[in-house]
Order: C-alpha cells, then sequence, then structure tokens
C-alpha cells in the first residue's frame, strides 16, 4: 500500500444517487416548459427565452451530471474557457447582423406572383351577360378616369397623355382586340405610356373588363389560334403551377443584398430636403432615388420576383393633393402590386416625407 | 499485495498502474482532465456550426421559422427525453460503480445503450421524412411548401448539426458497449472506474449539445 501512503486525502467525489434524480426529474420540467413557451409569440424574446431555458439545462448537467461543482479547478477553467470562446465566436461574428435594423416594414403585404391559370383563362374567354355587367363596374372605377366614361378616350387624365388613351368607340385596336390580346394588354400594360399594368386584378376581373370593353367597341375579332398560342392557351394546362404568395418583407430584404435595380439616374433629387433621407433610406429601393420609378428584381426569392414602379415626375394621383390618401397608401400598401405597408413614421416624418414625395412629383 | 518488482494494481482490480503516476487518484485525475480538454475540442467543433446558424438566422428570421415547421416537434421533444435519460442513466452507472455495485452499473449502462439505439431509429424516421419531402439542400431541395427565402439553407444546417450529432451518438453506442462489457468482467470497482467515467464526460457532452440543438432546429416561433 505504499503507493497509496495519503490515501485519506485522496478520494473519489461520491455523490449522492437522488441528486441524479433530482436533476433529471428538473430537465424533463425544463424540456416540457421550453416546447409550451414556444408555442407562445415573445417576437425577439423567442430565442432569448429558450436559449435561457437550454442554458440552465446545460448548466445543470455540467454541474452534477458531469460533476463539474465538485472536479478541480483546472477542468472547470478548461470548460469556462470553451463556453467563453463559443460566445464571442458567436457575439462577435454575428454583431452586425443582430443588431441591424434593416428597414422591415411594420406590415408585411403578401405580393401574388407567377401566370395566371390557363384553363380558367380558357374558361372565361367565352363571353358572358354576367361578365359584362361586373366589368361595366370595374371599368369605371379603374378606366373611365382615362378612356373616358363611356369609353370615347375622353376621360379628365386624358388631357396629359401621350399617347392618348384608347377610343373605344372608333372600333380600332393597336394590340389587337380579341379577347385574349386584350387580357394581355390589360395584364401587362403598355410601357412608356399611361396604360398600366392591372395584373394586380384576378383573372377573373380581367377578363370582364374585356368583354365589357369589347360590348361597346364597334369592331372587334374572336381568338385566332396565335392569339391562343401567344398566350399559351394551345397546349396542355396540368402543368401549370398556381399562384404563389410571395412575402414582400422577404423581398425587400432581399434586395438590400444581391439583386439589380436599374435606377436610371443615380443623384437624388432635392437631397437637401428634409424628407430626403428618410425617402432614401425606406422608398428609394423600389421607387428610385428621385422618384422616376424603377423596375426592381428581387433574384433573392424563390421564385423570383419583379416589382415595377412609375415615374413620379409630373405624375397625376390622388395623393399629390391629399396628405390622408399618401398615408394611407404607405402605411397599409398595395395589395396585389408588391407594396408593402411602410407605417412607422412619427407626425413630423410623414409631414417631411409626403412634401418630398409631392417635390418629386414636380408640385 | 500490490505485487512484485516496481509493478502496483489498484486496490482489488487487475489495472497496473503506469510508473509514470503516483497513484490511482493520480492516474484518474490525469485520464478526467484529457477527456476535459477533448471536450473542449468538441465544444470549439460544435461552435463552428452554432456561428453559421447564427448568422443565417438572423439573416433571413422568416426562412428559419418557416422551414422549422417542417420538423417534428414531437420527435425532436421525444428524443430530447431519451437522451436525458439516458444521461441520468449513465450518471447512476458511475455512481453505482462507486459503490462497489457491479451488477447496476452494467443494468445502467444497457439502458444507456438502448436510449442511444433508440435516439438513432427515431432519426432514421426523422431523417427519411425529410428525403421523401425534398426537404434537403442545394439542388435536391425540391419541397414546394416554403415560400420564404432559401430554405435549403436551412435543411443543409439541419442535416451537418444533427448529423455530426448522430455521429457523436454512434460512437458512444460504441464506448459504451466497450465498458459494459468490461464492467460485465469485473474489471472496475469503487477504486477504479476511469473509463466508465471519461465515458460518461462524453456521453453527457453528446446530451449537452442536442439540449440546444433542439430549441434551435426544432422550436423557432
Ligand atoms: C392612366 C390612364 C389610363 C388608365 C387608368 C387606363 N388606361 Fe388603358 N390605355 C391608356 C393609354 C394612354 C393607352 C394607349 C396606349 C397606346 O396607345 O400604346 C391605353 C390603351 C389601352 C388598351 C389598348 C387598346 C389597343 O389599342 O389595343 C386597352 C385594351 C386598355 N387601355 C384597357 C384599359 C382598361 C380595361 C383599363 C381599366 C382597368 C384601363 N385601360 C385603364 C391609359 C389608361
Ligand atoms: C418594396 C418596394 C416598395 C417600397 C420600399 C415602397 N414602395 Fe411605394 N409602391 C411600390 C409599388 C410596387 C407601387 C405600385 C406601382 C406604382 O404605382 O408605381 C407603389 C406605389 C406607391 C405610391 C402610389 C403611386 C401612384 O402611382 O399613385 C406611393 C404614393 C408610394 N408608393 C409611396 C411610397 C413611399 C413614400 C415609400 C417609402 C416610405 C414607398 N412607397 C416604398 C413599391 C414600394
Amino acid at each position: 500500500m505504499a503507493h497509496h501512503g495519503n490515501h485519506k486525502e485522496e478520494h473519489h467525489h461520491v455523490t449522492p444517487l437522488e441528486i441524479f434524480h433530482k436533476v433529471f426529474i428538473a430537465l424533463i420540467g425544463l424540456t416540457v416548459l421550453t416546447v409550451v413557451t414556444s408555442l407562445y409569440d415573445f417576437g425577439m424574446m423567442n430565442m432569448v427565452v429558450a436559449m435561457a431555458i437550454a442554458s440552465l439545462k446545460a448548466a445543470l448537467v455540467i454541474m452534477f451530471f458531469m460533476q463539474l461543482k465538485y472536479d478541480n479547478i483546472l477542468n472547470q477553467l478548461c470548460m469556462i474557457s470553451a463556453i467563453l470562446f463559443v460566445a464571442i465566436f458567436i457575439l462577435i461574428t454575428a454583431s452586425d447582423v443582430i443588431v441591424r435594423d434593416n428597414g422591415r416594414p411594420m406590415r408585411i403585404e403578401k405580393a401574388a406572383q407567377g401566370g395566371d391559370d390557363p384553363a380558367l383563362m380558357n374558361k372565361l374567354r367565352a363571353v358572358t351577360d354576367d361578365q359584362v355587367a361586373k366589368g361595366k363596374v370595374l371599368y369605371a372605377n379603374n378606366c373611365a378616369s382615362c378612356h373616358g366614361a363611356t369609353g370615347g378616350g375622353d376621360g379628365p387624365g386624358a388631357a396629359a397623355l401621350n399617347p392618348k388613351p384608347r377610343n373605344f368607340l372608333s372600333g380600332e385596336w393597336k394590340y389587337g382586340s380579341s379577347p385574349t390580346r386584350i387580357f394581355t394588354t390589360i395584364t401587362n400594360g403598355v410601357k412608356g405610356t399611361g396604360m398600366s399594368s392591372y395584373s394586380g386584378m384576378s383573372v377573373e376581373e380581367r377578363y370582364a373588363l374585356v368583354h365589357y370593353v369589347r360590348s361597346i367597341s364597334p369592331q372587334k375579332s374572336d381568338d385566332s389560334a396565335e392569339d391562343l398560342k401567344a398566350a399559351g392557351l394551345d397546349g396542355d394546362f396540368s402543368k401549370f403551377k398556381p399562384k404563389q404568395m410571395v412575402d414582400v418583407g422577404i423581398v425587400m430584404e432581399n434586395m438590400a443584398q444581391v439583386d439589380q435595380v436599374e435606377l436610371p439616374q443615380d443623384r437624388q433629387k432635392f437631397s437637401d430636403h428634409p424628407g430626403a433621407k428618410l425617402y432614401a433610406q425606406h422608398c428609394a429601393s423600389c421607387h428610385g432615388l428621385s422618384g422616376q420609378g424603377a423596375k426592381v428584381t428581387a433574384v433573392g426569392v424563390n421564385p423570383p420576383i419583379a416589382l415595377y414602379t412609375t415615374s413620379w415626375n409630373g405624375l397625376q394621383a390622388g395623393w399629390i393633393q391629399d396628405s390622408s390618401a399618401f398615408k394611407k397608401i404607405v402605411s397599409e400598401g398595395l395589395t396585389g402590386w408588391g407594396k408593402p405597408g411602410i407605417g412607422h413614421f412619427n407626425s413630423d416624418e410623414w409631414s417631411q416625407l409626403y412634401s418630398y414625395a409631392r417635390a418629386l412629383s414636380g408640385r | 499485495m500490490s505485487g512484485h518488482h516496481e509493478v502496483h494494481y489498484v486496490e482489488g482490480t487487475k489495472h497496473a498502474i503506469p510508473h509514470h503516476f503516483n497513484s490511482g487518484y493520480h492516474e484518474f485525475d490525469a485520464s478526467k482532465m484529457g477527456m476535459w480538454v477533448f471536450l473542449v475540442n468538441e465544444i470549439l467543433l460544435f461552435s463552428a456550426l452554432f456561428v453559421a446558424y447564427a448568422m443565417f438566422r438572423a439573416k433571413d428570421p422568416v426562412m428559419f421559422h418557416e422551414a422549422s415547421h417542417q420538423l417534428n416537434k414531437w420527435m425532436g421533444g421525444l428524443n430530447t427525453i431519451v437522451l436525458l435519460f439516458s444521461s441520468l442513466t449513465m450518471a447512476l452507472s458511475v455512481g453505482y460503480l462507486q459503490r462497489n455495485n457491479t451488477k447496476r452499473a452494467s443494468q445502467m449502462l444497457i439502458l444507456t445503450f438502448l436510449c442511444a439505439a433508440t435516439f438513432m431509429v427515431v432519426k432514421y424516421f426523422e431523417y427519411s421524412h425529410k428525403f421523401h419531402a425534398g426537404l434537403l439542400t442545394a439542388k435536391f431541395y425540391t419541397f414546394e411548401g416554403i415560400s420564404a427565402g432559401h430554405p435549403g439553407l436551412f435543411f443543409s444546417l439541419y442535416f451537418m448539426m444533427t448529423g455530426l450529432h448522430g455521429l457523436h451518438v454512434l460512437i458512444g453506442m460504441g464506448v459504451i458497449a466497450w465498458v459494459w462489457w468490461r464492467t460485465r468482467r469485473g474489471d472496475f470497482n469503487e477504486h477504479y472506474f476511469t473509463p466508465v467515467e471519461v465515458t460518461a464526460l462524453y456521453w453527457h457532452l453528446v446530451d449537452l449539445v442536442w439540449i440546444f440543438l433542439f430549441p434551435l432546429l426544432y422550436l423557432i416561433g
């Protein structure tokens, strides 16, 4: 026993077995607690709560199962330094990304994107009285301002436009008069003219408009085989993928990273204006640095999405005269256009933004 | 009783104390410290993945939220309980050896092994569901139910993190089987149980990693 000379001082720490049982019960309790808390939403605190509980569990395992509480100081230092380093790695590497205010809108709209259902289009191509009646109402609300109440191309908005809005009573058509051609015109709009895209309307609504517009025109043709082919209505509809809803919050987030923003002009107008900075921060990514409009392609989302915005310069729109309309559009967004609601401004900021947007429109 | 020449055995066992140690306790402390240093390495190995996780989650919280819904939190929860229980039985097996109760100790080791096997079976079911649903990474990600961001990123992390952890479970099963066999053979008693002790430390670490993986992967929001 010579080598056990100082046996009295050397001994293994023996933990009472009940302690193991108690620790196990505590660990199960904490596991149940994490699962239960995960069912509630504490916003930003979700992660903090979950990590706090996990750390408590880890501490129990380390102290009692691994018995570090009774171990020598060297082993304790080993573990403490490991934990310290993990914390340093995570906190410093992710520090920027964690605290960054990436300007997420308060409300997240869903933007529809993807093709129209060809089977549905095929069905709605045929005119019904019902559709014409429905189209009449839609026309009065959305199109009469330019194309005129009776379709004569003489609405109040027409004066400022070049080319002029179509006079549907003339029987002349630039882009085709068959139902599917008109549908395509309404869906895509005519680039570089006052005729914008109405793809945000449902297929039903757009075909209702088609049939109404045709009903007032003295001259129109039926869908030819080429028309159908051009719209993809000639083949097999079974491969069609339904419209997907894309989270605009994500679009915007991704836009800050890799996307292509086509901005025709790279210097901000009126950059001394008190609203200029707010605008550059929250609006320029979609509307262009000076409200000149942009095509924004978010390649960071799957499926990819593109947003178009029109120029505000010389724009005729209700919000230019009406600050509450402006506030409503901006804070609520425009469903179906991919325009998110951005509403986290105080009243000073609202008026600065509004006055800046008006300045950009030329007012 | 401690042998002839310079060879000393730990009391009641066939374990010869290497001559560079003063005593069996000295050897025990050194082995344990070796294990702790190894565990520090293990923690730093996993930390690389936790850093990647923190970065990607902070960049696309909405995608992580949606992708996490594709994991089955009840299976994850079951596995958590199974691993916690196996940590208990592992700790108890050391406790019983310290009390010279070899029979109970080897029963506890069998239970630990069975828990580890259960964990792997549950993981197998989870993985095969993901393979079938196309919840994978890169071009193998073919699932269509998540609209936000790049969910393939979540699943590449998921497979790397749980895969590395699962590998640790498999290795643990091998080591636990080995110390069980030696316990049965009567190699250990209250004075000498170093291999079981260091296996236990390793096994608790495997449990520890899972304690963080479970909420981070399965319980987002
Ligand atoms: C802001 C004014 C404006 C509004 C509102 C408007 N349009 Fe137009 N629209 C135009 C202009 C301008 C053109 C002429 C484009 C051209 O000549 O290239 C046009 C052309 C068209 C054409 C093309 C006709 C052809 O020659 O092939 C159709 C169809 C049409 N609009 C339908 C509609 C419908 C339906 C609505 C309502 C949903 C609508 N428009 C709303 C300005 C407008
Ligand atoms: C994610 C892209 C996006 C952002 C960011 C954005 N918008 Fe828009 N906005 C749109 C889209 C898309 C439309 C509809 C298309 C159009 O009219 O140009 C629109 C339309 C508008 C309109 C109506 C324009 C019209 O033609 O009558 C106003 C006003 C407007 N936005 C103001 C703002 C302001 C102010 C901000 C910043 C606080 C902002 N938007 C930020 C995408 C965006």
